[in-house]
Parts: C-alpha cells; sequence; structure tokens
C-alpha cells in the first residue's frame, strides 16, 4: 500500500473527517445508498492506496474530494447513465390544474422541488447538480461529462423546462 | 393607439431560455427586460429556488458498515493479479522472435542492411524488450511486496497485545 507514513490512527481520523463528504457525494450522484456505499469504499480504498502522492499542497479533504469526483464521474460514464431517455418524461406530465393546490410554505416548496430533482433522470440531473451544486463552470462539466458545451446547456435547459413544469403542478409557483 | 398599431408594434424580446440555459451570458439590456417583465422574473425566481433547493440538499448519515467495509478491504486486499498472464509473456516472445524476424527479412533481401546494421537492430529490439520485461517484472514485486505487508499487518492484528487492538 502507499500509505507511506500514515499510522492506522491517522488514516481512521481521515475517515471520520471526509466520510459524510464523500457518503453524501455518492448518494447525490448516484441517488442509491447501495452504490453510495459501494462508491465510498473504492473511494477510501483507493485513496487511501495513492497516500503517498497527497503532497500536502491542498488540504487533504479538497483532494480526496477531488478524487471521489473524478471516479464517481468516471462510473457514470462507463454506466452509460447520459443518455436522454425519449418519452420517460413527458409520460409523467399531466394537465396542469395549479388551482387545485394551495400555496406551500418555502420549506415545503425546498422539499418539493429537491424530490422532483431526484426524479428526474441522470442526464438532465446531473448537469444541474454540477452546475449549482459543485459550482464547476460549463466548460468544466461538458469535459468532465464527456458532451459539447452546447449539449450541455441543451440539457439544463430541458432539465429545467421538465422541472418548472412538474413544479407548476405541485403547486410550487416562483 | 390603434389595435392594428399594437398588432404592428414587435412582442418584446424575452430571456427565459437565456435564463434556463446560461444566466451569465444575459446581457445587462437583458437583465433590465427581466426586472421589468413578470414572465421573465417568474423565471428567474425560480431558478433562484431551483439552485437554494439544490445547495440545502438533505445530508445523510453515514452508515457504520462504510467503515468497517473499508477496513476489511485494506487488510484483506483481493489477491488478483496485476497483469494477465498474456501480458507478461507477449514481451518475452518478442524479446525472442524480434531478432529471428529481422534475420529472416534479412536473409529474403526485403532488409537490404549491412552487417553492421543488422547486428544495430537486433540489438535495439532485444534492448526494448528487456526494458519491457524489466518493467513488468517490477510491478509483479512490487506487488507481492505490498501483499506481504499486508499479510504482516494481518497477522499483527490477530496477535495478543498487538497495537492494532482498539482498530475497528
Amino acid at each position: 500500500m502507499g500509505q507511506g507514513n500514515y499510522s492506522e490512527e491517522d488514516l481512521e481520523r481521515l475517515y471520520q473527517e471526509t466520510s459524510s463528504m464523500i457518503y453524501n457525494l455518492g448518494l447525490r450522484l448516484f441517488r442509491d445508498r447501495e452504490e453510495a456505499l459501494d462508491f465510498a469504499q473504492d473511494v477510501y480504498v483507493k485513496a487511501f492506496d495513492r497516500l503517498d502522492r497527497f503532497l500536502g499542497r491542498s488540504k487533504f479533504s479538497t483532494w480526496l474530494y477531488s478524487l471521489a469526483m473524478n471516479m464517481g464521474l468516471n462510473r457514470i460514464r462507463k454506466q452509460k447513465r447520459l443518455k436522454p431517455e425519449q418519452g420517460d418524461v413527458e409520460a409523467r406530465s399531466l394537465p396542469s390544474s395549479e388551482d387545485h393546490y394551495e400555496r406551500l410554505s418555502e420549506k415545503e416548496e425546498v422539499e418539493v422541488i429537491q424530490r422532483e430533482l431526484a426524479e428526474l433522470p441522470d442526464v438532465y440531473r446531473l448537469p444541474l447538480l454540477l452546475y449549482y451544486y459543485e459550482k464547476m463552470s460549463y466548460s468544466e462539466i461538458a469535459e468532465r461529462l464527456a458532451v459539447k458545451e452546447g449539449t450541455l446547456k441543451s440539457y439544463l435547459h430541458r432539465g429545467k423546462t421538465i422541472l418548472r413544469d412538474r413544479l407548476s403542478q405541485k403547486g410550487v409557483q416562483p | 393607439v390603434t389595435r392594428e398599431d399594437k398588432q404592428k408594434k414587435p412582442s418584446p424580446r424575452h430571456y427565459i431560455d437565456e435564463i434556463r440555459t446560461d444566466p451569465q451570458a444575459i446581457p445587462l439590456d437583458g437583465w433590465r427586460h427581466i426586472h421589468n417583465c413578470s414572465l421573465c422574473r417568474r423565471e428567474w425566481r425560480f431558478v433562484v429556488k431551483l439552485e437554494r433547493a439544490i445547495n440545502e440538499l438533505p445530508q445523510e448519515e453515514v452508515p457504520r458498515i462504510l467503515k468497517q467495509s473499508i477496513w476489511r478491504n485494506l487488510r484483506e486486499p483481493a489477491l488478483r493479479p496485476v497483469f494477465a498472464v498474456w501480458t507478461f509473456l507477449v514481451p518475452i516472445l518478442a524479446l525472442f522472435l524480434a531478432p529471428l524476424i529481422i534475420r529472416y527479412f534479412i536473409s529474403l533481401a526485403w532488409l537490404p542492411l549491412s552487417p553492421s546494421w543488422e547486428l544495430f537492430f537486433i540489438l535495439f529490439s532485444t534492448f526494448w524488450g528487456m526494458v519491457l520485461v524489466t518493467a513488468m517484472a517490477v510491478q509483479i514485486l512490487d506487488q507481492h511486496k505490498s501483499l506481504a505487508e499486508k499479510l504482516e499487518q494481518g497477522v499483527e492484528q490477530i496477535l495478543p497485545g498487538s497495537k492494532h487492538d482498539n482498530f475497528p
């Protein structure tokens, strides 16, 4: 193993400090607890194996997050989860009847948006996550997801349009 | 203003597509329009709500099993070979075959080489074959070394009074 001068206590401390961040990244990327666990395990095994490559120029958590993000997006690319699925979204759309819903509180609205976001196909959900949560630029997202920047923008547009339609039906009004 | 005049007046340019696609590309005039246009303003408010909802995505507690499985994996790595057998055999075969192939072509007069060039090519191909084989050998030895270290750690953990007693 390439753990260098790190003792097992060091590794445990590093794990305690970062495990929530990595596991929750897995949940955001894969929406599945089993897969998030498997992903987090892969990340830590690889990270501890490459500890001798960590030069200490940045914080360990930054280095680990970058490694995890690379591994997560590679996994997504290998699983070919970034293909627009025809018909999956339209099938769920119902005629809008906003008047039948009461206005939701702000907290409820946020929860509804998060639920609806989780229901979006990966191809629309992941660009939104990477842009708004990870604060990546369009060019970086396009490169990481191996799509053209124009395609990425169309995914973002489509994702927001679908969400907007669905949320209107659920009483979330801007 | 007559109805005809109204019909002739161009409809205002909305920025809904830009808001959904790339808000950073909206020009200053566009933002002025968004400020004054109820349709675009609603769209922008939706994007702000979406951003807030994404930034406030709930965090889950990490299951205990994750730590156990990571440490189990670190202690008992799968004993898988680093390279498939063929990746080791091919350079060895190349090492022996390359000089023979060069010699064969020379004998057919396809490669009109002087004896010194012939020797050079044979030595050159042999050299690179040896480099490849050495690189493979180093990798395999390194893998065995790290496996031996892990086994040693495993033995330490099961011995009474081991320094790893409190380890998960």
